[in-house]
């Protein structure tokens, strides 16, 4: 079955001729642009790629002050890495274009010619080709180098130098002004001799096996004998720089001799501090002890003051003592005198009583003796009594005597009574007896008292004798008594007096000491103060000593570190090379191949976005089929035809349109109106050799297969749809009736809401509308983008830069130029996109007249240029670290303020903050700025910018641009008319049933234009309101990743014209349509209601 | 029995649009019979050859052709059905527009492994001298023979008829006509035809009168009239 409908093809694409060619050249002019910019992409990134092998491209290149000698060479050699000098200098012909001059190559970076042939005469040069080209020299021509004509025997180009920027830091190629020259080795000293200036000694390098970082320092390593180095500036800086390494190294060692001397100070300070300490040790010891003495002695001070007063105390009451003793001496006297008188008396009475007694006592002997008597009688008669009556009991009889009287009547009455007698007879004499006995006892105790009354008085008398003698004795010695009493007395006077003053004595001496104790109290505790700060001290002085020690330790470090530094400085750094560069690092190699880079991943990607629209626009007029063919489709089905096999028939044409485009378009895009063309920018801007043919194997495929395969996909989406109905409902031709043909509409005239009802029944038409809108409109936004971009750049570049001339310094003077700002510039990078991109740092005065940005104080803070915070997308107050990549070094900072500045990627400092933060010198600076032309001493520049070159390479970039722009707004432009034309053309197609029908109702033709083509007028106003700002917006928010790699501004911002400029553009676009589509609808026959219903 | 349809029931719409347009239709047609079906307008004929057809589903009920049960057969199994033993001859022709005479036959020529020779039926339909035309260029008459070869040419055993003279002049139409009964005749076809033509009813071998989704009567001609013989078309 596919055979015979397959018959159908030819038949449906001859039937829909305009429509199917227009779509077919479209996507054939698509793809023949898109794989010409890629393929041309393709062929510079692998020729480049390819001559870089081919030629030899350098791994970097160094730049010395003195050549390499033969010895340094062969040791480069030797390791096996390659190395080859390019020694250059700069001539400058008389058009004032600069020719930098080489010797020809032959191991690395070798020249490629376009055109004739290698140097061989000392007359022959070789022009890079770019040069040549803009200055209209060619193979076989003479050029002009002073006085003498050079035969050019050639053109062409070097691979380190494919973007022949004159200055690393340019960012635009002026091909007319600056170019290379190859020469031979004679024909280069000549030209050298003859006004050549400035040699770079610059050798190109291979690594080999090793790393640039071994080959840096193997190249450092070198003896290099800096005063051979015929540059006066540069000996100027060294002078400034290296001579200085004497008297850093003399004060260092100053520095050390006097640490050695504090040492030695702080040791014998030490050493006194010790015996001051053990001094104020002992003095405490003795001012301790001293204190204890005066302790006591205020003690022993005070006892002897309680003394004296005991002492004043005894003295008084002895005073009182003697008086009294006075008094009782006295009274003694008077006493003696008394007694005496007395014991006279008594010694009289006492005689006289003596004598009385001693007549008595005569009488005693006779008492006694009657009462023995009496006694004696007693007892013999109661004896006698007793034995009568005893031996009257038969008892033997008793004796009884004085002595056992009592024992034996007692002992005889017991028995009586024992024996039941009775003994009170007994008893009674005994009674009897004892109280004869107790007579006599008394009368003998009378006679015993008489006699010692006797003798007693007789004693008295001769006491009262010597009583009455001694008071005679005692009178008078009571008489020397009282007279040594009143001498005692007048003693004990004058004692007392002695004593007060003995008081008086004792308390000052006790105030004295109380005093003394204090004080030497205070001694006491001066002293341990005096000792615990002798210990202090003592300890500090140590301290001392060992911070002395580490000084001296540090200070011996800092005497080795600051001469290993001063090697690195003096010795190290003024090292031969001035320039160390990787060809990564040089924007001069791969420049094109790089720019390039975008326009292939672009161009790749914009294919595809573009066969999307297209296979769409193509899936709207087959679904237009499929609905005009449904009853057709359900007899099929009906029949027993497929699904599957109704889809890929219906997907087919489209799908081969899309294929024969893409073929078409790839061919066209590889062949020499395509890729070549393309390449034609290249060739006019970098410095590169004729790539030839190149078809990459996935281009082809890209070419060939992605359109059908897009196609293929889009159309099955929609397709697949349409023919998953039933077999009755297509016969049917049911028309599924969605919901927005079913919104009220509400109280409106019968135009607008046939118009309205049109719309609805043709949103998917028009959404396609849309959609080719918003991705022309994309085209067209990169265009306008790409020339808002130059054109701004050029002019605010030329209203910002507000200098005449900026020089750069290689070497600066102490004190700028007069007439001059200076400025402290440094380059740091930042990344964005995978480049890598200059920032430029830049302090300033607050007061330079160039630059009109007030800086904010501050090592971190800067004040960012409206083109870095835009590309970096930072705000005030934002952080953005910026790295200093030759260093390794990353620096933060804070945005402090943003201000219009569209001159490369600058941010600007205070400038005192910049050189404390980069280590500078107060006074340092590095550019200087002028509105005049300044006499410096060319030896000291790196390079002069003056404002004529801005203004001059914007007008470079804009030119180069332009055929870019033109070429994007014309491809827009045609898109959107095509896509618009064929859309509203099937809308007009799928209702000529009803404008058939219309004009059988008697409708006219302004008012069947009303219903069916104006409502689209306010369709393609109101989508270009929506498409023009999402178009601009999404594109803005890519476009800078087009020109990742460009270190400039990027204002897109349109001015309003140009968007009066872009509505206008549509509209007229669409009223050129619609004249067509009037033509269309005029042509829907009345009949084609019957034809439908056929 | 070629065709049995037994209690066929089937309904469209929901709610207040609810109709039942087959209530239950029972009725059956033998292998190589030509078959009529009749009824006003919404009485169930077309629907009824629809489920026959396979092109719509029914609510209940069974149609057994050839042995072969369709109810709750998948779209897949229908579609297979429908290729393997149905034809389908249409008011409005449904020719493919920019294909020949020929080349539209074709398109079914391949859906069948033993198809029918198309010189033969190009000769038996008189379309031999239009085959390089394309429809737009051919009568009402030439494009619904087209449309009945593109269903013979794959030699269908039923073929399913949806008013093929509805369009058609009562000359073309009797032609039509003929040339079904000649295929008929040769080719056994089984042929169901729904028709609002009271005349076609005579030359088939089975009449089914169908009123408000019912068969209302249906018999089978004792004596048939040749289609060339037919009036009032």
């Amino acid at each position: 079955m596919r055979k015979i409908l397959m018959k159908r093809y030819p038949r449906e694409l001859k039937a829909n001729l305009f429509r199917y060619l227009s779509l077919f050249l479209l996507i054939t002019f698509c793809m023949f642009l898109i794989i010409s910019i890629v393929d041309a992409a393709e062929r510079v990134i692998r020729g480049t790629e390819r001559n870089q092998a081919e030629s030899v491209l350098e791994d970097g290149q160094i730049t010395t002050f003195n050549p390499f000698t033969e010895e340094q060479l062969k040791e480069i050699e030797d390791a096996g890495i390659t190395i080859e000098p390019h020694f250059s200098f700069e001539y400058t012909l008389e058009n004032g274009s600069v020719l930098r001059m080489f010797v020809n190559r032959e191991k690395i970076d070798k020249v490629v010619l376009d055109s004739g042939k290698l140097p061989e005469e000392s007359d022959e040069i070789v022009l890079e080709k770019r040069f040549a080209e803009e200055n209209h020299y060619s193979a076989g021509g003479i050029i002009i180098l002073g006085e003498k004509e050079y035969k050019i025997t050639g053109t062409g180009s070097s691979v380190d130098y494919d973007a022949p920027y004159r200055k690393l830091s340019d960012t635009i190629i002026d091909s007319s002004t600056f170019g290379t020259a190859f020469l031979t080795k004679e024909g280069y000293d000549e030209l050298k001799k003859s006004g050549g200036s400035g040699e770079e000694l610059t050798y190109a390098f291979l690594l080999g096996d090793h790393t640039a970082a071994e080959f840096k320092e193997m190249v450092k390593d070198f003896e290099f004998d800096y005063k051979k180095v015929e540059d006066p500036y540069y000996q100027e800086l060294l002078s400034d720089t290296y001579g200085k390494k004497d008297e850093i190294q003399d004060g260092i060692n100053d520095l050390v001799d006097g640490v050695d001397e504090l040492a030695d100070g702080v040791d014998e300070l030490k050493d006194g501090t010790k015996e001051l300490a053990d001094g104020m040790e002992e003095l405490y010891d003795g001012s301790v002890e001293l204190y204890d003495g005066s302790v006591e002695l205020y003690d022993g001070m005070k006892e002897l003051k309680d003394g004296t007063k005991e002492f004043r105390d005894g003295v008084n009451e002895l005073t009182d003592g003697v008086t009294k003793l006075e008094d009782g001496a006295n009274a003694l006297e008077n006493g003696s005198n008394a007694l005496n008188g007395g014991l006279w008396s008594l010694n009289n009475g006492t005689a006289n009583l003596r004598d009385a007694l001693r007549e008595l006592n005569n009488n005693n002997a006779q008492i006694e003796g009657g009462a023995d008597q009496i006694f004696q009688a007693y007892l013999t008669t109661a004896q006698n009594s007793i034995n009568e009556q005893l031996t009257a009991m038969g008892m033997p009889g008793i004796s009884l005597n004085a002595e056992n009287y009592s024992d034996v009547l007692s002992g005889l009455a017991d028995r009586l009574s024992k024996a039941g007698m009775d003994a009170s007879e007994i008893n009674d004499v005994k009674d009897s007896l004892n109280g004869i006995e107790a007579y006599v006892n008394g009368v003998k105790q009378y006679t015993g008292a008489v006699s010692q009354i006797t003798e007693g008085a007789g004693s008295l008398a001769d006491g009262s004798a010597q009583a009455f003698s001694g008071s005679g004795s005692l009178h008078e010695g009571t008489v020397a008594f009282r007279d040594g009493i009143a001498e005692f007395r007048d003693g004990t006077g004058e004692l007392t007096e002695a004593t007060k003053k003995l008081d008086d004595g004792a308390k000052e001496l006790s105030d004295g000491s109380r005093e003394l104790s204090d004080g030497t109290r205070e001694l006491s505790d001066g002293v341990k103060e005096a000792y615990d700060g002798s210990i202090e001290l003592d300890d500090g002085v140590k301290e001392l000593k060992d911070g002395v020690k580490e000084l001296k330790d540090g200070v011996g470090d800092l005497k080795e570190q600051s001469d290993e530094m001063l090697d690195k400085l003096f010795q190290d750094s003024p090292d031969n090379i001035t320039e160390f560069m990787l060809k990564d690092e040089n924007n001069r190699i791969g420049g094109a191949a790089g720019d390039l880079q975008m326009n292939r991943s672009v161009g790749l990607l914009a294919g595809v976005i573009v066969m999307v629209l297209f296979t769409y626009v193509l899936s709207v007029f087959v679904i237009h089929q499929i609905q005009s063919e449904s009853s057709v489709i359900g007899a099929l089905y009906s029949l027993g035809v497929r699904k599957k096999e109704l889809v890929s028939h219906y997907i087919t044409l489209p799908t081969l349109v899309c294929f024969l485009g893409g073929l078409c378009g790839g061919l066209l895009g590889l062949c020499k109106f395509g890729s070549d063309t393309q390449m034609g920018d290249t060739y006019s801007y970098y410095s590169v050799p004729w790539f030839g043919m190149m078809v990459p194997f996935y281009l082809i495929i890209y070419a060939v297969a992605m359109p059908p395969l897009v196609s293929a996909l889009v159309n099955y989406i929609v397709i697949n749809k349409s023919l998953s109905r039933t077999a009755l409902s297509l016969l049917r031709n049911e028309q599924k009736v969605s919901r927005r043909n079913n919104i009220k509409l509400g109280k409106m005239n019968f135009i607008n809401t046939y118009r309205t009802r049109q719309f609805l029944r043709e949103i998917r038409t028009a959404l396609t509308i849309l959609f080719g809108m918003i991705i022309s409109l994309l085209v067209l936004m990169m265009g306008l983008d790409c020339y808002v971009l130059c054109e701004s750049a050029g002019r605010l570049n030329s209203e910002d830069v507000k200098y005449q001339y900026m020089y750069s310094y290689k070497y600066p003077t102490k004190e700028p130029p007069e007439g001059g700002e200076p400025l402290y510039v440094q380059s740091l990078k930042k990344e964005q996109y995978g480049f890598n991109l200059d920032i430029t740092v830049m302090g300033i005065d607050e007061d330079n007249p160039y630059i009109d940005v007030k800086t904010v104080p501050g090592k971190n803070k800067i004040v960012a240029s409206d083109s870095v915070a835009v590309r970096y997308k930072v705000g005030v107050g934002d952080k953005i670290i910026f790295s200093d990549t030759a260093n390794d070094i990353d620096y933060a900072f804070t945005v402090a303020d943003i201000v219009p500045y569209s001159v490369g990627l600058t941010v600007f400092m205070d400038i005192d903050d910049m050189r404390d933060l980069f280590g500078e010198e107060d006074d340092y600076y590095n550019v200087v700025m002028s509105d005049h032309e300044l006499e410096i001493e060319e030896g000291r520049i790196y390079s002069v910018t003056s404002k004529e070159d801005i203004d001059k390479a914007a007008d470079i970039f804009l030119k180069l641009m332009k055929s870019m722009f033109v070429t994007l707004i014309g491809a827009s432009a045609v898109i959107f008319a095509l896509v618009m034309y064929l859309m509203i053309a099937v809308m007009i197609d799928r209702s000529s049933f009803g404008i058939s029908l219309l004009k059988i109702f008697g409708f006219r033709k302004g008012e069947i234009q009303k219903l069916y083509l104006d409502g689209n007028r306010l369709m393609i106003l109101l989508g270009a309101l929506i498409a023009v700002p999402v178009s601009k917006y999404f594109m803005d928010s890519i476009f800078p990743s087009f020109i990742g790699n460009v270190a400039c501004a990027i204002h897109l911002e349109f001015p309003w014209y140009l968007y009066v400029m872009i509505f206008a553009g549509i509209l007229a676009t669409y009223e050129v349509i619609n004249l067509f589509m009037m033509a269309k609808l005029s042509r829907v026959s009345q009949t084609e209601v019957l034809k439908n219903r056929d | 029995m070629y065709l049995e349809i037994k209690d066929v029931k089937k309904s469209y719409g929901e709610g207040g649009s609810y109709v039942q347009v087959l209530k239950g239709v029972n009725t059956c047609v033998e292998k190589g019979q030509m078959c009529v079906i009749q009824g006003t307008s919404g009485s169930g004929k077309s629907t009824l050859l629809n489920c026959i057809g396979g092109l719509d589903t029914m609510d209940s009920g069974s149609i057994i052709v050839d042995g072969t049960e369709i109810y709750g057969m998948k779209n897949n199994t229908l579609s297979e059905y429908r290729r393997a033993k149905l034809g389908f001859i249409f008011q409005f022709y449904n020719l493919v527009p920019n294909l020949t005479v020929r080349e539209n036959i074709q398109v079914c020529e391949y859906l069948s492994e033993n198809p029918l020779r198309m010189e033969e039926l190009l000769d038996v339909l008189g379309l031999t001298e239009h085959q390089n035309k394309f429809p737009s260029q051919l009568s009402g008459g030439q494009q619904q023979r087209c449309a009945i070869a593109r269903a013979l040419i794959k030699n269908p055993k039923l073929l399913l008829c949806d008013e093929p003279t509805g369009a058609l002049d009562s000359n073309t139409s009797r032609d039509i006509l003929t040339l079904l009964e000649q295929i008929n005749e040769k080719y056994k076809t089984t042929m169901i035809i729904v028709t609002h033509n009271n005349s076609i009813k005579n030359m088939v071998h089975k009449v089914i009168y169908l009123k408000d989704g019912l068969v209302k009567t249906e018999y089978e001609n004792e004596v048939r009239v040749p289609a060339a013989e037919l009036e009032d078309l």
